[in-house]
């Protein structure tokens, strides 16, 4: 009984999803409506769920003062002024929106506003730029006409590279035509190729899901 | 004479065999010299369209005033570099055309960036003497976990997805809400995304079951898998990269950050091409040498 509930759960919603995409039915639309709604307030807990869980791992690692504690202890300091700046921020504009006087002007200046432009965009901008410097540094490394795949994979890269910026055009009229070849051409077949193929495979496993035969949510 | 041949042949493949082995600091150092020196002395590149962004410049211009359009900034800070200027580009023409843009995110960082880019765009557009009301001829709608299932909720009624804006205004009571709720109503979709969720999920989840009208604004190593959408007409077109934010610029003739960004990217992408082939040069050369050797042996 334990197993069968979730199996038949999940294929109830599973085939209301699919007929919903099918069917014109109002009853049907109705019902996936709310199955989705469902879904998405699920899903929305999980968040909760991850800020719970990271709570407890990093707050027992600080407690037991295990390897890097102290840079777990300024995780969670960060993540409690970003919640509570954004708390303070929700508050203020929730008040004025139900103050009823029409206004939906946002509010300005917060703390939770100084913070995102002057702590965490700086941050989360210069961490994506490093990996420029490791892309270049990759690049030089694993790009070796090693073999006719490995040449082949070479070609292509140093023709994108070079086409897909205006200094290619500058240097040969060709660069930018041969570039947009590849991308229209050959990635899309391959492009194509790979979604068809995950496509069948997320056919197949929604089946196996629906039909009882798969059960990953029953694991862990 | 000989043993000074072999000495050279020594010597070189010494020094074949270091640079083939290069540091990667070396990597870091000139990467960083090519970047601030471009950044210190920039030279604008003349930027060429290609034909993806063309469509997708004009599937906008099409769109009469007040057309109703959902823009998903489905990115955040990590992602500034590449998207920020085709976000500013495109809401800037949205604005220009007198659209309804309707905003919200499926990442969590989207939000402020959403309310970023109207402070950017609005604060020029005051300056020209065109005022911009929020709720009516714009909205924040915030952010939805979900990912699919959050798209396809959005598609069905964005009133019950999004019961509040970002301010906590209630949708149904903001004037840009009335008299629409689904995909249905909507003229263009516009996402402008880093990556899962982002411009495939839209189109499988929106756009396929609902036909509404799609362009997209992407990275430029996401922008491959838009190809075949792009060619089965799923997308009208799209954007992809910094690359694809210097093109746009040039159509809506306003040439800015993406643009002064031509000359560094050239530079970098010459710079590891150039890296690359003399990486696969030396390596063969001492190949040879190494070969030369074992039939002399």
């Amino acid at each position: 009984m334990r197993n069968r509930i979730p199996v038949l759960i999940s294929a109830f919603v599973g085939i209301f999803m699919i007929l919903k995409y099918f069917s014109t039915a109002a009853t049907i639309k109705r019902v996936a409506d709310e199955l989705e709604q469902w879904g998405v307030v699920t899903l929305s807990f999980s968040i909760v769920l991850g800020v719970l869980n990271l709570i407890k791992i990093n707050l027992k690692a600080v407690m037991e003062r295990k390897k890097d504690w102290g840079y777990k202890l300024l995780l969670l300091v960060s993540m409690f002024t970003m919640m509570i700046a954004g708390g303070i921020k929700w508050y203020r504009e929730e008040t004025l929106a139900q103050s009823g006087d029409g206004s939906t002007t946002a509010i300005k200046n917060t703390l939770f506003d100084f913070m995102f432009d002057h702590v965490y965009f700086p941050l989360s901008a210069t961490i994506f730029a490093l990996l420029a410097f490791y892309v270049a540094s990759a690049a030089f490394r694993a790009f070796r006409a090693k073999n006719i795949h490995a040449t082949l994979l070479l070609v292509a890269a140093v023709i994108v590279m070079i086409g897909r910026v205006p200094v290619g055009g500058a240097i040969w009229s060709g660069f930018p035509w041969l570039q947009e070849w590849l991308m229209t051409w050959p990635n899309t077949a391959g492009q194509r190729a790979i979604q068809i193929g995950a496509a069948i495979g997320m056919i197949a496993t929604g089946l196996r899901v629906i039909f009882g035969i798969e059960k990953p949510y029953l694991k862990g | 004479m000989s043993t000074e041949t072999s000495n050279t042949t020594s010597r070189l493949e010494k020094w074949l065999s270091a640079f083939v082995a290069l540091d990667r600091r070396w990597i870091f150092l000139a990467l960083a010299s090519v970047v601030v020196f471009f950044l210190i002395f920039p030279v604008t590149m003349p930027v060429t369209v290609s034909e993806q962004v063309r469509a997708m410049y004009e599937a906008i211009e099409a769109l009469p005033a007040g057309a109703r359009v959902h823009l998903s900034i489905d990115y955040g800070p990590g992602s500034e570099a590449e998207l920020w200027p085709q976000h500013i580009a495109i809401l800037r023409q949205l604005f220009e055309k007198d659209c309804k843009v309707i905003c919200s995110s499926l990442w969590t960082d989207g939000p402020p960036m959403i309310e970023k880019g109207f402070a950017v765009v609005l604060s020029d557009l005051e300056r020209e003497g065109k005022r911009k009301v929020r709720g009516v001829d714009y909205v924040n709608l915030g952010f939805k976990a979900g990912d699919r299932v959050a798209i396809a909720k959005i598609g069905s009624s964005f009133k019950e997805t999004f019961p509040t804006d970002y301010q906590g205004n209630p949708t149904s009571k903001l004037p840009i809400m009335q008299g629409w709720d689904t995909y249905r109503d909507i003229d263009l979709l516009i996402t402008i995304a880093v990556g899962d969720p982002g411009a495939v999920e839209y189109i499988q989840q929106a756009q396929s079951r609902y036909n509404v009208p799609m362009v997209a604004g992407v990275t430029a190593v996401i922008s491959p898998q838009l190809y075949p959408y792009y060619q089965s007409r799923n997308l009208k077109g799209f954007l992809g990269g910094l690359a694809g934010a210097a093109e746009y610029e040039k159509l809506v003739g306003r040439p800015g950050y993406a643009t002064r960004g031509m000359i560094i990217q050239s530079a970098v992408h010459l710079l590891i091409v150039g890296l690359v082939l003399a990486g696969n040069f030396a390596q063969f050369l001492l190949w040879y040498i190494q070969r030369k050797k074992g039939l002399r042996l």
